[in-house]
């Protein structure tokens, strides 16, 4: 009897710790918003985002990052920026969504081929305030690095 | 108080408060608001009155993600939704077990349901279509054509935003104005209900403010233009402008006084806005 609650006991430690080495922070959705064009910032984003997926895994994420007026700027830099490049096709690899805002698109008189990294039609959001709003509201976490 | 003008009631006020005001009342309203510190106090207050009735009322029906947040709605529910559950899973068992030939009924019955279901959903969007259409044809054109584009989804609620304005950095604060501008213009091209907030602290509150603001006719212009639209300032960034720099602040009328900017946020976020930082 002693060996069978023993037994149990263990199991259900074992048991605990494999979930929480399955992600302890269970599934997340998140947004993040860009919309300043320092350089040093960007970075500092792209970082924070490695980092957020390090912890919670990938395969957990479902992780957007919208960009409007001065963010642009990103997808601009990763065109000749090899560094900015390399990092925005890393973590496009590991399922990061980049998002850009059509009005800034047009306002900045932007052609999206040619002037920003790997953009689609499918990439472009109407509206990245509004697009930042639906989101939260389907419940994505936002955050402002 | 103005002589010339009625007192105003704390009926209005809490109207004003409520959004519930027509153009040209509000417009009268915000003329008396700006001039008169006393009736932003009792406005300050009716805010405060307003969102503690909604924050002990939560999760609102009209609220745009109740349906998200309705999981966890109150264990009272919760309880009683699990022993329906139970229960239909006892019956279940007991029926299955009786009459075998009762589960192909069920089956259609549930399939009828779907259908019903499918159903309702369906004529909503077609009224939804029809109430865009009557807005006027060309609008409606305007909208297919640009749904099929970008394919567009208007949210069934009042989508409400608090976008925070905290600095004074001259680029970051026009394209912050581009951007509030946008999505007001983009709703409404839509035909989505939105409320839009920008609430403006520390450095923020300089656009806001008569005597300093870059753009005192953009932020007039905006405010006739869209109704759905209110600048707010935070009273606590006015005091500190006061107290370490001896500046009065005077508003731009209409811009609504409210005691923190910061709790303001909060108190947005309980009540399901966006949130969103310029």
């Amino acid at each position: 009897m002693k060996k069978l609650i023993a037994i149990a006991i263990m199991a259900a430690l074992g048991f605990g710790v494999t979930v929480a080495n399955a992600g302890s922070y269970g599934k997340q959705k998140v947004v993040y918003h860009i919309n300043y064009k320092k350089e040093k910032r960007q970075f500092g984003a792209l970082r924070n985002i490695q980092n957020h997926i390090n912890a919670v895994g990938k395969e957990n994420l479902d992780l957007r990052v919208v960009m409007h007026g001065g963010g642009y700027t990103l997808l601009k830099r990763a065109n000749t920026d090899p560094n900015m490049q390399s990092k925005v096709v890393s973590l496009k690899k590991q399922g990061i969504k980049f998002n850009i805002c059509a009005n800034t698109i047009r306002g900045k008189k932007l052609n999206y081929k040619n002037d920003l990294y790997d953009v689609e039609q499918a990439d472009i959001v109407p509206s990245g305030v509004a697009e930042l709003a639906h989101l939260q509201a389907k419940g994505f976490t936002y955050i402002k690095p | 108080m103005n002589k010339d003008r009625p007192p105003i009631s704390d009926e209005f006020l809490s109207a004003f408060v409520d959004n519930q005001l027509t153009q040209e009342e509000k417009a009268d309203a915000y003329d008396q608001i700006s001039e008169n510190k006393e009736i932003n106090m009792r406005i300050c207050e009716l805010r405060k009155v307003s969102d503690l009735v909604r924050l002990a009322y939560a999760n609102p029906p009209a609220a745009p993600n109740a349906q998200e947040k309705s999981i966890t709605k109150s264990p009272r529910l919760n309880i009683a939704a699990c022993l329906l559950a139970g229960l239909t899973l006892v019956l279940g068992v007991v029926l299955g077990w009786n009459i075998g030939p009762a589960q192909e009924n069920q089956a259609k019955l549930a399939e009828h349901e779907k259908m019903k279901i499918d159903h309702t959903q369906m004529s909503q969007r077609h009224k939804k279509m029809a109430a865009k259409m009557t807005a006027g044809n060309t609008v409606g054109k305007q909208i297919s054509s640009d749904a099929a584009a970008t394919d567009v989804q208007t949210d069934p609620e009042l989508v409400k935003i608090l976008i925070h304005l905290n600095s004074g950095e001259p680029e970051l604060v026009q394209e912050s104005l581009d951007a509030l501008e946008n999505v007001l213009r983009y709703y409404r091209k839509i035909g989505q209900d939105a409320r839009i907030e920008m609430v403006a602290n520390g450095d923020g509150i300089n656009l806001l403010r008569k005597d300093v603001s870059p753009f005192p006719e953009r932020i007039k212009r905006m405010q006739q233009e869209y109704d759905n639209l209110t600048f707010v300032a935070c009273q606590n960034s006015i005091t500190r402008l006061e107290d370490e720099r001896g500046v009065v602040a005077k508003l731009i009328p209409g811009v609504v006084v409210i005691d923190s900017g910061v709790a303001q946020l909060m108190r947005r976020q309980h009540q399901g806005w966006a949130y969103i930082r310029v």
